[in-house]
Parts: structure tokens; C-alpha cells; sequence
């Protein structure tokens, strides 16, 4: 009899506990979901960063096609010791730089965001005798929690010296 | 016996008390997942605009740097820009349209974005003369100042969620450059 008594209520503490546990797992579901949008944000930020920086080394393309002789002078510089005329016609150039670009904002995210040439260089191969240009631009920004969001863009070309008749 | 039987089952009290607690617990529960579709819904009408503006600009980009004027295209009325380059035929339709119900509209604003180079340049006849010598090869800095060689894209979707009377915005830029392809 006294086992018997004792098993009362038993269904109620049961459910308690369930209660308890759905409850859990109900507040760790929404943190959870809470927490996945700023992944979702940055994703969409990266995006945006491809895009400038790929915007860059078109400016940095066009300035090579208009000015080679100069760019190969400062290859070549920097090859013999020189390179200040390189970083000169390159990273240092104020039209490589954009800082605080907004043009990109979207409803849910607005970040200020900085281009940047990263760098432009000649690569050889001796075995092909094969030539092409470098360039490397970088597009970053700081988002709302302090994490330093950064993406760079590559292009490649291949180069062809032909003497001007 | 009688008692015996009384004493070991549930009480109808006790099955009504836990299935109201139970179902009290799930109050919230369904309440997280009515919240959780809507975000779902609100999540999947923000990817397909960034996938429709990424989309756009990509064909934007593909098109001769001369194809597509300085200016508005698209926005409210419908626009299709048309390109017939060497490559082939390429198409841009902007403005309205109707994706799994939900209207989304596209704009393309391209300006002209002056642009300065800074170019150092050197004497060839200096350079022939010491070429070895990179320091004296008479450098100088020039700015060149160029407009109409380098264009800035912006294109823009809005969309309105469900349920929502403001417009939502999604905006992706690049710059292209009048280069020899």
C-alpha cells in the first residue's frame, strides 16, 4: 500500500519535466535563429566585396593598356633596388584608393566599405616564354559586431611586348 | 481490493493537470515556429533578390563598356538593353517583374566616375643611358586627369515582404573600365 501511494502524482512530475525540456529546447531554437542572421548578412557583404574589388583592377587594367612603357620603367626599377616608382604608379596611387564606399547598401546591412589595390606585378615564365600581369585588389569593412570582413579579387592577363612601329 | 485499485492508477485530475501543463508548454513552441517561418519566407525573398541582382549585374558587366549609356535604366517602367557584341547577343531585362509571386524591381544607374592617374614616368634616353641606375632615370610625377574611361554600376532590387507596406532594398556596385578586351 505505502509503494502504492507514493507512485501518485507521478504523471504530473513527468510532464513538468517534459514541459521543462520542450521549454529548452524551445529558447535554444530561438537563440539558435537568432544567431544565424548575421552569418546570412555577411554572406550577402561578401558578395558586395567581390564585386568592388573586382571593379578595381578593371581601373588598374586600363591604367597598364594606357600607360605600359611607364609600368615596365618601374618593373624594372624595382627589380634593380628601386621600387618607390612601382608602389608610386601602383598602391600608392590615390585613384587605387576608395575609402568609405556607401553606393552598396542594402536595407538590412549599411556598412561603409574600403577599396584597395593590393598589388600589380609581372609574372614570368622562362620555360614558355610567357608574360602576364598580376593584379590584386582588396574590398573590406567592419561590421556591427567589430569583426574585420575582407575579400580580394584576382585577375590575370596575359601580355604580348610588341615594339610601337 | 477495491482501494488497492484506486490507489495505483492516474486520477482523472492528475492526466487533465499534465496534459494542460504539456500544452502550455508547447504554446511557445508553436509560437518559435510561426516566427521561424516568417523569417524563413522573409530569408528566402532577401536570396532571390541577391541572386536576381547579382544575376543582372553580371550581364550588366558583360556588356561592351560603350553598350550601356550613362544614366537610369529600368526602375519602374521595363527596360531591356540589348548588345550585339562580337561574342554574341547579350540581353538585360530591369524594371518590375514577378518572381514566385513576389514583385521585385530591378534598376541600373551607371555614372562616370572622373578618374586621375598618377603616373610616373622616366626619360628613355636617360634609361639608355645608365640603365643600371634606376635613381637616374629623370622620374616625375604626372596626374592625368581622364573622364568617360571608368563607370560605376549600381544596381538595385526592392522588394516588399509579406505583410509589409515599406520597401526593402538590396544593392550591389561595380566599376568597369574602358579596357581592350
Amino acid at each position: 500500500m505505502k509503494n502504492n501511494s507514493n507512485r501518485r502524482g507521478v504523471a504530473l512530475l513527468l510532464a513538468l519535466v517534459f514541459a521543462v525540456v520542450l521549454l529548452q529546447m524551445a529558447i535554444a531554437y530561438s537563440s539558435m535563429t537568432r544567431g544565424s542572421k548575421p552569418q546570412t548578412v555577411q554572406i550577402d557583404e561578401r558578395i558586395k566585396l567581390d564585386y568592388l574589388a573586382h571593379g578595381l583592377t578593371e581601373l588598374a587594367l586600363l591604367k597598364f593598356q594606357l600607360y605600359p612603357a611607364d609600368f615596365y620603367a618601374c618593373w624594372e626599377a624595382a627589380k634593380k633596388g628601386q621600387p618607390q616608382h612601382l608602389r608610386s604608379f601602383t598602391i600608392n596611387a590615390p585613384e587605387f584608393t576608395i575609402n568609405n564606399f556607401t553606393e552598396s547598401n542594402s536595407s538590412f546591412n549599411a556598412v561603409p566599405i574600403n577599396i584597395q589595390l593590393a598589388s600589380m606585378a609581372i609574372l614570368t615564365n622562362d620555360k614558355w616564354k610567357t608574360e602576364a600581369l598580376f593584379i590584386q585588389a582588396g574590398a573590406a569593412y567592419t561590421d556591427q559586431y567589430g569583426r574585420n570582413i575582407a575579400k580580394e579579387a584576382v585577375r590575370l592577363v596575359s601580355l604580348e611586348r610588341k615594339l610601337n612601329k | 481490493m477495491k482501494n488497492i485499485n484506486r490507489s495505483t492508477g492516474m486520477t482523472l485530475t492528475e492526466v487533465m493537470l499534465a496534459m494542460a501543463l504539456l500544452a502550455s508548454a508547447f504554446i511557445p513552441i508553436i509560437g518559435v515556429m510561426g516566427t521561424s517561418i516568417k523569417a524563413t519566407d522573409k530569408d528566402d525573398r532577401t536570396i532571390k533578390a541577391v541572386n536576381l541582382c547579382q544575376e543582372k549585374l553580371n550581364r550588366a558587366l558583360q556588356f561592351p563598356f560603350t553598350s550601356i549609356s550613362v544614366g537610369t535604366h529600368g526602375g519602374t517602367t521595363a527596360k531591356t538593353l540589348n548588345s550585339n557584341a562580337a561574342a554574341g547577343s547579350i540581353n538585360l531585362v530591369l524594371g518590375p517583374e514577378t518572381i514566385d509571386g513576389v514583385q521585385f524591381t530591378s534598376q541600373l544607374d551607371v555614372s562616370d566616375v572622373p578618374v586621375t592617374f598618377q603616373v610616373p614616368t622616366y626619360d628613355p634616353f636617360a634609361k639608355g643611358e645608365q640603365p643600371n641606375t634606376p635613381a637616374n632615370w629623370g622620374w616625375s610625377n604626372q596626374n592625368i586627369n581622364f573622364t568617360n574611361v571608368y563607370h560605376k554600376y549600381v544596381l538595385t532590387v526592392t522588394w516588399q515582404d509579406k505583410g509589409s507596406k515599406t520597401n526593402k532594398f538590396y544593392t550591389l556596385a561595380s566599376h568597369k573600365a574602358k579596357i581592350r578586351r
